[in-house]
C-alpha cells in the first residue's frame, strides 16, 4: 500500500517535468555558476577547497535551511552554517567510497564575492576519490558547479549540474 | 682573424623551463588567430556599410500602436484591443505580416515547456516541485478573440506557437501602411511560483497584489535586411526585437491603483489627485526625490478596496515596445533631472516591502545611470526614466524597468542586498540605451546587449563610490569561467547559450573593459563605442556593425580581438618559458681572455678532477715527455693578438665601433601562448639597481607565430626579475607562470590559512567583543 502510493508520486513527478518552466530570469545576476578550486597538498594529505560565490546566493542558501536567522556579520555563527550547508552540499569520498572527513579552514566575503576554505582529507591519495558538488542546487534549477582538481603539475576540471552523481578524479 | 661582424656569445642561461612543444603551423592544422575577419562576416552592402555604419540605403519597418486594456484585479486578467498601423518600409511587398504572441510562453503545450530537460529527482528542492505544478495548473496564453482590418472584416490569420501570421487581402507594397486590429485577453502568471519577465505577485498579509506587465500585447515581429521576419520562436531565454514606433495606450485599472507606464500620462487631471498633482510639479525642479505618494498613503490605500475603476492613458514616441505597472500598494517618489539639456523625470514605485533602501537609492541610481550612460553614448532622448520593485528579478523595457531586490522584514538588509539594488537598477536603466534605443536583436544575440549595457554598468558603478563591489569587469573575475571547459563561444544564439550570465554578459563586459584599457586606451575607445551608439541610435546594429564600427573608430585592426574572445572559447595564459642572457664579445684581447680567465677559475673542480689530482703523473715521471703545450696558457694576450685586435678596429666604421663598446646586455624572454588567446604583452622589468620599468608590447608580436615568441629587451643593466601583466589587465588565468625567474604563485587557500594563527572560527571569537580586543591581524 505504502509502495503504490510511492509510485504514483514518482508518476505525479515526473509528469509535472513535462512541464517544467525552461524560462530563466533576465536579471542581472544570473550568474548560476560556482567555481571551486582543489588542490591537493602532498604533505597534509588533504584536498585544499577554495570555493568561490555571491555573498547574496551563500546567504539564501543558508537562510533555506531554516533555523534561527543568522546575519553574515555575525561570523562565526554565519560561518558555522555555511559549513553545515557545505557538508550537505559539497561531498568527497575516498578511492575506496568512504566519506572523507571536511574540516573549515574559513572564509572571505566581500559584497562582490565570497570564497569558502575547507579541506577534505584523503590519506591514501588524490586519484580516485570521489567528488560530488551540489552547493546552491537547492536554489537554483540551472546550477552549475565547476571544480578543478590540481595534483603536482596535473589536472581535471569536473562539472556538476543539480542531481549529478559522484565523479571519479581521474588526473591528466 | 677575428670577424668584423658582432660575435654574441651565450654567456649564461638563467633558466630554463618545459621542454619546447611543437607550433601546430602547418597546412593540415594551420593556426593563423590574426586571420581576418572578412569571410565570416557578411559582405558589406547598401544597407550597411564596411565602415560599420548603416549604408545609404538603410531603411526599418515602423509599427504605431493604439491600445486599450483591463486590469481585472479579481481574476489577474488582461483584456485588451489593438489597432496596429504597419509602415513598409523594406523595398519588398509583404504578403502577410508575423506578429508575436510572446504569451503563449506560457501555454501548456509551448515549446519552452516541451523542450525543457527533466529535472533531476535526487534532492528535487520543494520549490522545484512548487514551480512546477504552479506551471502544470497555470492556464496561460493568449486567447486571440479577434483579427479585424481597418474595416472592420475579420482577416485570415494562423497562430504559430509564439507567433501568428496574419494574410493581407494584397501584398503590402513598398512606401505603404496598413492598419489592423487584435482584440486579446490572457491570464496573468504568477511570477513568482511560475517565473517570467512579467507576472503579478500575491502579498498574502494585505491581500493585495502587485502587477508587472510586459511582453503583454500581440506585437509585430521585426522585419529586417539580414533576418528577414524575425519570428524565431520565443524559447524564455532571447528577449526580443521589435519595430519602433508611436503608442498610444489607454490602461483601466482599479480606481485606487497607481499605475506607471512607458511614457507620459497624458490625463492627470482625471487619474491623480490635485495633491499628487502638486506634488509632481515641485518634484520637477526639486533637488531630491519628492514623495507623490507617501508610505503612510500607500499603507491606508492598503487597506483600501476599489468601487470602481479609472483609465490612465499614456503616449510614448519613437519607442520599441511599451510595459506598465499597477498596484495599491505603490509608494511613488519622483526628481527632475537635467540630462545634457534635456528634463528628464526619474520616478521610482514601489511597496513598503522595499523599504527604506527603496527610497534612498532607486530614483538616485536611475539619474546616475542617465548622467553616465549619456557621455559614453548619447543623451538620453526620452521624457521619463523609471524603476519599479515587484516580483520581477530584473527586467527592462522602455523608460520603464522591474528590480527585484528588497530589504529584509525588518528593514535591515545585509550589503550584497543594497548593492545588488543600486547594480539591477543601473542595468536595467541603462537597457534603455541598449536595446531599447540602439535596437539590437536579442532573441538572436543576447551579448549585443547584455554584454555592452554590464560594461556601461560597470563604468558606472564605479563612478557611484569608490571600490564599489563591481561583480563584473574586472579581468581578475573572469578567469576561471575563460578556463573552464565548459561553455560556447559569445557568436551562440541566445537560446544555445550555456552558462548564460558569464557568457553573455561577464565575458564580452570584461572584454570590452580590457579593449577599453589595455588594447585601445581609454581615448581612442571611447571615441569609437560612441561613435557605434550615436551612428546606431534609433536602428538595428548586427555585430558585425559593432565589430567594424569599432575598427573604423579606432583606426586599429581588432579582428584578432573579436576572433579570439567572441568566436572561440580560447583564455588568456601566457606563460615565460625562460629567459637567455647575451653579451657583445668587444674582441678586445686583455677584456675578453681576462674573462674567460676568470669564468674558468669560477668553474669548481669536477669530483674526478678533484680525485685525480694527487695520483702520481707519468709526465712528471719522465720531465722528457713535457714539451711546449704542457707551458703554453692560450689565455695569455700576446702582441700578436693585441695587433689583430688593432686592425680590427681600423676596419669598423665609428657606428661599428660605438655598437661594439656599448656593452648592452641582450635579453631574450622566450614566451609561450598556452591559454590559446593572443593578447598583448605587458613586462614590469626589475632591474639590480632596484629601478623598476614597464614595458607594454601589442598582441601583434604574436602575429608570425601564435604559440611561441621571443622578445629582446637590450639594457646596459642587469636584470633581476621579469613578470608578465602585473597589474592583472589581461585575465591572464594562471598567474603561477607569470614571472622570471619562477615564484611559487601562493593559492588564495594558502593565503588564507598563512593569515590565520589560530582556526578562523577560534580567531572569530576572540574578535567578538570587537571593542574591547586590540586590533587582531587584519582580516582580507
Amino acid at each position: 500500500m505504502k509502495r503504490h502510493a510511492v509510485k504514483l508520486l514518482c508518476l505525479a513527478l515526473a509528469l509535472a517535468a513535462l512541464a517544467a518552466p525552461a524560462e530563466r530570469r533576465a536579471s542581472a545576476h544570473k550568474f548560476h555558476t560556482s567555481f571551486a578550486e582543489a588542490d591537493y597538498d602532498a604533505e597534509t594529505r588533504s584536498l585544499q577547497i577554495t570555493l568561490r560565490t555571491f555573498p547574496d546566493d551563500l546567504e539564501a542558501a543558508v537562510r533555506r535551511r531554516g533555523g534561527r536567522r543568522v546575519s553574515p556579520d555575525d561570523k562565526k555563527a554565519f560561518g558555522a552554517r555555511v559549513f553545515a550547508y557545505l557538508q550537505e552540499t559539497f561531498q568527497v569520498r575516498t578511492a575506496k567510497g568512504e566519506a572523507a572527513k571536511l574540516s573549515w579552514v574559513g572564509m572571505d566575503a566581500g559584497a562582490d564575492s565570497a570564497w569558502l576554505y575547507f579541506e577534505a582529507s584523503l590519506p591514501e591519495g588524490v586519484e580516485g576519490a570521489q567528488v560530488r558538488q551540489q552547493f546552491l542546487c537547492d536554489l537554483y534549477d540551472d546550477q552549475i558547479n565547476l571544480v578543478n582538481v590540481k595534483s603536482g603539475g596535473r589536472k581535471v576540471e569536473l562539472r556538476f549540474e543539480r542531481g549529478g552523481e559522484f565523479k571519479v578524479i581521474t588526473l591528466k | 682573424m677575428p670577424s668584423k661582424f658582432l660575435r654574441a656569445a651565450v654567456l649564461s642561461v638563467f633558466f630554463a623551463a618545459s621542454a619546447q612543444v611543437a607550433l601546430p603551423q602547418s597546412k593540415t592544422n594551420p593556426s593563423d588567430k590574426f586571420r581576418q575577419l572578412e569571410e565570416i562576416l557578411p559582405t558589406p552592402n547598401e544597407q550597411r556599410a564596411a565602415s560599420g555604419a548603416p549604408g545609404r540605403s538603410y531603411w526599418q519597418q515602423r509599427a504605431d500602436y493604439n491600445i486599450k486594456v483591463e486590469l481585472d484585479d479579481l481574476r489577474q486578467r488582461v483584456t485588451g484591443s489593438e489597432t496596429i498601423t504597419y509602415y513598409n518600409q523594406s523595398p519588398d511587398a509583404l504578403p502577410y505580416l508575423w506578429v508575436q504572441l510572446d504569451q503563449n510562453l506560457f501555454a501548456k503545450d509551448s515549446d519552452s515547456v516541451l523542450t525543457s530537460a527533466a529535472p533531476s529527482f535526487k534532492d528535487i528542492p520543494y520549490r522545484t516541485i512548487d514551480s512546477l505544478l504552479a506551471r502544470r495548473d497555470f492556464e496561460g496564453g493568449y486567447q486571440i478573440t479577434a483579427v479585424r482590418d481597418a474595416a472592420g472584416q475579420p482577416m485570415r490569420h494562423a497562430v504559430v506557437k509564439t507567433m501568428m501570421r496574419v494574410d493581407l487581402a494584397r501584398p503590402l507594397a513598398p512606401a505603404q501602411s496598413a492598419s489592423f486590429s487584435v482584440d486579446w485577453s490572457y491570464n496573468i502568471n504568477d511570477a513568482r511560483r511560475v517565473g517570467g519577465r512579467t507576472g503579478y505577485e500575491y502579498f498574502p498579509k494585505d491581500g493585495n497584489y502587485i502587477y508587472e506587465i510586459a511582453q503583454w500585447f500581440p506585437r509585430m515581429a521585426a522585419y529586417n535586411d539580414v533576418s528577414g521576419w524575425q519570428h524565431k520562436q520565443f524559447l524564455g531565454s532571447g528577449e526580443f526585437t521589435l519595430e519602433f514606433g508611436n503608442y498610444r495606450v489607454s490602461i483601466t485599472a482599479p480606481d485606487d491603483h497607481i499605475v506607471s507606464a512607458t511614457g507620459v500620462l497624458q490625463n492627470p487631471n482625471e487619474v491623480l489627485t490635485a495633491q499628487q498633482r502638486a506634488r509632481l510639479r515641485q518634484a520637477e525642479t526639486a533637488r531630491a526625490p519628492v514623495m507623490i505618494v507617501t508610505p503612510a498613503e500607500a499603507r491606508a490605500n492598503e487597506a483600501h478596496r476599489a468601487a470602481g475603476r479609472k483609465t490612465w492613458v499614456f503616449a510614448a514616441d519613437n519607442v520599441r515596445d511599451f510595459a506598465f505597472a499597477s498596484s495599491r500598494k505603490f509608494i511613488w517618489d519622483a526628481q527632475g533631472h537635467n540630462v545634457d539639456g534635456n528634463r528628464v523625470l526619474a520616478m521610482s514605485f514601489y511597496p513598503k516591502e522595499g523599504e527604506p533602501l527603496w527610497s534612498k537609492y532607486s530614483t538616485h541610481a536611475i539619474m546616475h545611470t542617465l548622467n553616465v550612460y549619456s557621455r559614453y553614448s548619447f543623451t538620453y532622448p526620452y521624457p521619463v526614466a523609471q524603476s519599479i520593485n515587484g516580483p520581477v528579478g530584473g527586467m527592462e523595457y522602455p523608460m520603464i524597468c522591474f528590480n527585484g531586490p528588497r530589504p529584509e522584514e525588518d528593514g535591515t538588509y545585509p550589503a550584497a542586498t543594497k548593492y545588488g539594488l543600486i547594480s539591477v537598477v543601473i542595468h536595467e536603466v541603462g537597457h534603455n540605451y541598449f536595446p531599447m534605443i540602439v535596437n539590437t536583436d536579442e532573441r538572436q544575440w543576447t551579448w549585443l546587449d547584455e554584454g555592452l549595457n554590464t560594461f556601461l554598468q560597470y563604468l558606472a558603478e564605479q563612478e557611484w563610490e569608490a571600490n564599489y563591489p563591481s561583480r563584473r569587469g574586472e579581468p581578475r573575475n573572469i578567469t576561471e569561467y575563460m578556463a573552464s571547459a565548459d561553455q560556447v563561444p559569445i557568436m551562440t544564439n541566445s537560446e544555445s547559450v550555456l552558462q548564460f550570465g558569464n557568457n553573455a554578459y561577464g565575458k564580452p563586459a570584461t572584454a570590452l573593459n580590457i579593449l577599453r584599457e589595455t588594447v585601445l586606451g581609454r581615448e581612442q575607445f571611447d571615441f569609437a563605442f560612441k561613435q557605434y551608439a550615436q551612428r546606431w541610435k534609433f536602428k538595428r546594429p548586427m555585430p558585425a556593425d559593432f565589430f567594424r564600427t569599432m575598427e573604423d573608430a579606432s583606426g586599429t585592426d581588432l579582428d584578432w580581438f573579436w576572433r579570439g574572445w567572441f568566436y572561440t572559447t580560447d583564455h588568456v595564459d601566457l606563460s615565460i618559458e625562460r629567459v637567455r642572457l647575451f653579451r657583445t664579445d668587444t674582441m678586445n684581447p686583455d677584456a675578453e681572455k681576462a674573462a674567460r680567465r676568470a669564468e674558468r677559475a669560477e668553474r669548481p673542480p669536477s669530483l674526478s678532477e678533484e680525485r685525480n689530482r694527487a695520483l702520481a703523473k707519468r709526465a712528471d715521471e719522465f720531465p722528457s715527455l713535457r714539451d711546449f703545450y704542457n707551458e703554453y696558457d692560450e689565455l695569455v694576450v700576446t702582441e700578436r693578438d693585441r695587433e689583430e685586435y688593432r686592425k680590427f678596429l681600423q676596419g669598423l666604421t665609428p657606428r661599428e665601433r660605438e655598437l661594439l663598446q656599448t656593452g648592452l646586455n641582450f635579453y631574450v624572454v622566450d614566451l609561450k601562448n598556452v591559454g590559446g588567446l593572443v593578447m598583448p604583452v605587458i613586462f614590469e622589468i626589475e632591474y639590480a639597481d632596484g629601478t623598476k620599468e614597464t614595458m607594454r608590447i601589442p598582441a601583434e608580436i604574436w602575429r608570425y607565430n601564435n604559440a611561441e615568441v621571443s622578445k629582446l629587451i637590450m639594457t646596459p643593466k642587469e636584470i633581476r626579475s621579469i613578470s608578465l601583466d602585473p597589474r592583472q589587465e589581461t585575465a591572464d588565468a594562471d598567474a603561477s607562470n607569470n614571472s622570471f625567474p619562477r615564484r611559487p604563485v601562493q593559492t588564495r587557500f594558502q593565503i588564507f590559512k598563512q593569515q590565520t594563527t589560530q582556526n578562523p572560527m577560534q580567531q572569530l571569537e576572540r574578535k567578538q567583543p570587537a571593542a574591547l580586543q586590540p586590533p587582531p591581524t587584519p582580516n582580507p
